[in-house]
C-alpha cells in the first residue's frame, strides 16, 4: 500500500513538473494574465500599432469615428506594411479615386505636407483626421 | 474574462466535434487492422473526414452556421450514444495523457490570443477566408487579388470555426491548425510502442520543442501540410513493405496526403511525390500498383476539374519554365544559382530543430545501422526528389535571392515531419532501446 502511495505520489510529481514546463515554455501565464488586462482592441493595438507598422489601431480609431465601416476606402502604407482592411471585413480594392483615402505611416522630409509630397493625386482631398503621421483623407465635394 | 471562457468553450466544441463519426472499433473493423487504431487515430481520421466534408461543403455554398450546427448536433448524438465504449477507453495512463493534451492545446491558444498578429502572406489567405465568412459565392474566389488560384480549404476551415466562435473574433478561426498539430504529436508517439507513459510524455515535449514554430500561427499554410504529412506517416509505419496485405491503409494515405493539394499548390508536388514513391516501394503486383497510380491520378484530375469549372480558376502561379531553359545556356549563372539555394537550404535546415534532429539520426542510420530496408529506400526517395523540387522552383526565380530569404525555410519546414521516419527508424533498430 505504502509503495502504491509513494508510486502515485511519483507520477503526481512528474505531472506537475511537466505542466510546469509546458506553462513555462509557452509562456501562459503570462498570456493568460494578458487576456485579463487587455482586451481584444488594446491586444490588436499592441500586436499592429496605432500608427507605425501595419496601423490598425488609427484605422479602427478613425473608422468608428467617422462610422466608415460600409465606405469603400484606398490605403497606402508608406513603409510597405500589410494594410489592415482585411481584418476589418473589408477586400483589398485597387481602386484609387475613391472618397475616402487613409496614408499611413507617411515618410516625409523636412516635415514637408503631405500635399506637397510625392503622391499627386492628393490635390483632390483635404485632410479629415491626422495623427502622427497616419492620414484620413476626404474627397473635396 | 468572456474572451478567457471563449478560449475554453472552443477547445470543448473541438473536442465534441472530432469525436464524430468514428470510434477506433469502426475504424479496426474498417480498415482490418486488429486494434491497431486507438482513440487518438479515431480523433485524427474524423479530422480528416471533417476536412473532406468541408472541400465538399465549399462548393455547395452551404451557410457555415447551419453545417456547424447539423454536424455538432451529429457529433453529440454519436457520442451519448457511443459513452459507455468511450468511458471505457479512458483509463488512468490516457487520462493523464488527455491532460496533458488540454494543456497543451490551451497553452497554444492563449499563446494566438496574446500574439494575434496575422504574417503578410495571413492577410492574402484572409482574403479567401472573407468569401466564405461573409457567404459569398466560391466563384468569387478568382477575383481575390493576391493568388486567386492557391487552393481554398485552409481558408475555408478558418472562415468555419471563425463564424462559429462565440465572439466572431477572426483568430478563433486559426485555432484548428495547432489543435490538428498537436493531436498529430500524440498520434505519431504511437508508433514508438513504449510502454513507459513517463517516457511517452517526455518525447512528445521533445518533438513539440523542436517543431513548434508560433510564427506560422500568423495565418500561414504550412502547418496543415505539416500536420497532414504526420498524420500520414503514422500509417506509413503500419506497413510492412515486404508484404503489404492491407490496401485500404495505403488508401487511406494515399487520401490524407492527397488533401494536402487543397490545403497549398506545392501540396500537388508532396502528393505526388510521396505519394507515388509510396506505391513504388510496396511489394505487390505491377497491376495492383497500376490501380494505385490510376487512383493519384483520377484524384488529381478531379482537383483540376473542381478549380477549373466550379471555381473558374486553375494554375500553378510559380512555374518558370522559360526561366529555366534560358539558364542551361547561362551555366555560370546556373552554378550561382545552385550554390545560393545550397546555402539557403543549409540556414533553413539550422533553423528548424526538427531538421538537424532529422540529419543527425540519418548520419547516424547510415553509419551504424545500415540496414537499407524499403521503408528507408521510401523515405530517402523521398527527401531526394523534395530537394530536387526546391531546386528546380527556385532556379525558375528570376527574383531568386529574395524568395530563398523569404519562403525557402517554409518550404523545408512543411516536409520536415515525414523525415522524422530516420529518427523512428534508428529508435527501432537501436537494441537497448528494444531491450526496454
Amino acid at each position: 500500500m505504502k509503495s502504491l502511495d509513494r508510486n502515485k505520489i511519483k507520477i503526481i510529481f512528474f505531472f506537475i513538473i511537466v505542466s510546469l514546463i509546458v506553462l513555462k515554455f509557452f509562456n501562459t501565464p503570462y498570456n493568460f494574465y494578458s487576456l485579463l488586462n487587455w482586451n481584444y482592441e488594446k491586444r490588436m493595438e499592441l500586436n499592429y500599432g496605432f500608427c507605425e507598422n501595419e496601423s490598425w489601431g488609427f484605422y479602427n480609431f478613425a473608422s468608428k469615428k467617422f462610422d466608415l465601416e460600409k465606405e469603400e476606402i484606398n490605403l497606402i502604407n508608406d513603409q510597405n506594411f500589410v494594410t489592415p482592411e482585411r481584418l476589418f471585413n473589408k477586400i483589398k480594392k485597387n481602386s484609387k479615386k475613391t472618397k475616402f483615402l487613409m496614408i499611413l505611416n507617411y515618410q516625409s522630409r523636412n516635415d514637408e505636407n503631405i500635399f506637397n509630397g510625392k503622391y499627386d493625386f492628393l490635390s483632390n482631398y483635404k485632410i479629415k483626421l491626422k495623427y502622427n503621421n497616419c492620414y484620413l483623407l476626404e474627397l473635396n465635394d | 474574462m468572456i474572451e478567457v471562457f471563449s478560449i475554453f468553450y472552443q477547445l470543448v466544441i473541438f473536442l465534441i466535434i472530432f469525436s464524430f463519426p468514428f470510434t477506433p472499433n469502426i475504424l479496426n473493423d474498417f480498415i482490418g487492422l486488429k486494434k491497431s487504431f486507438n482513440i487518438i487515430d479515431a480523433h485524427t481520421i474524423n479530422i480528416i473526414f471533417f476536412l473532406y466534408l468541408s472541400l465538399l461543403l465549399s462548393f455547395t455554398g452551404i451557410n457555415l452556421t447551419l453545417f456547424f450546427k447539423i454536424y455538432f448536433i451529429l457529433a453529440v448524438v454519436f457520442i451519448l450514444f457511443n459513452m459507455k465504449k468511450l468511458s471505457k477507453i479512458l483509463n488512468i495512463e490516457n487520462i493523464t495523457l488527455f491532460f496533458l493534451f488540454l494543456l497543451i492545446v490551451l497553452s497554444i491558444f492563449f499563446y494566438l490570443a496574446q500574439n494575434l498578429r496575422l504574417e503578410s502572406d495571413g492577410h492574402f489567405w484572409l482574403e479567401k477566408v472573407l468569401i466564405f465568412y461573409n457567404g459569398y459565392d466560391i466563384q468569387s474566389i478568382k477575383d481575390v487579388p493576391t493568388h486567386p488560384e492557391y487552393p481554398h480549404l485552409g481558408s475555408y476551415i478558418w472562415a468555419f470555426f471563425w463564424k462559429n466562435s462565440i465572439l466572431n473574433l477572426e483568430y478563433f478561426g486559426r485555432y484548428f491548425q495547432p489543435y490538428f498539430y498537436v493531436i498529430s504529436i500524440f498520434l505519431i508517439i504511437n508508433n514508438l510502442g513504449f510502454n513507459n507513459n513517463k517516457l511517452k510524455i517526455l518525447l512528445i515535449l521533445f518533438l513539440i520543442l523542436i517543431s513548434f514554430e508560433p510564427y506560422l500561427f500568423g495565418g500561414y499554410q504550412e502547418y496543415l501540410i505539416f500536420t497532414t504529412i504526420i498524420v500520414a506517416i503514422r500509417y506509413v509505419l503500419l506497413i510492412d513493405f515486404n508484404n503489404p496485405k492491407n490496401l485500404n491503409l495505403i488508401s487511406l494515405i494515399l487520401l490524407i496526403l492527397y488533401i494536402n493539394c487543397w490545403f497549398k499548390d506545392e501540396g500537388v508536388v508532396y502528393f505526388i511525390i510521396f505519394g507515388f514513391l509510396l506505391i513504388c516501394f510496396i511489394n505487390r503486383k505491377l497491376l495492383t500498383k497500376i490501380y494505385f497510380f490510376l487512383f493519384i491520378a483520377i484524384l488529381l484530375i478531379l482537383q483540376i476539374i473542381l478549380q477549373k469549372f466550379l471555381i473558374g480558376i486553375h494554375g500553378f502561379p510559380h512555374n518558370n519554365f522559360i526561366e529555366l531553359f534560358n539558364l542551361l545556356n547561362n551555366p555560370e549563372i546556373l552554378f550561382i544559382k545552385i550554390l545560393k539555394i545550397s546555402e539557403g537550404i543549409m540556414i533553413s535546415f539550422i533553423k528548424y530543430p526538427l531538421w538537424l534532429l532529422t540529419l543527425f539520426s540519418l548520419l547516424l542510420y547510415l553509419f551504424f545501422i545500415k540496414r537499407y530496408e524499403k521503408l528507408f529506400m521510401y523515405v530517402s526517395s523521398s527527401l531526394i526528389l523534395n530537394l530536387a523540387f526546391i531546386f528546380v522552383v527556385f532556379l525558375g526565380f528570376s527574383e531568386y535571392e529574395w524568395y530563398i530569404r523569404v519562403t525557402l525555410d517554409r518550404l523545408l519546414f512543411q516536409t520536415s515531419g515525414l523525415y522524422l521516419i530516420f529518427s523512428f527508424l534508428l529508435i527501432k533498430n537501436l537494441k537497448i532501446l528494444q531491450k526496454k
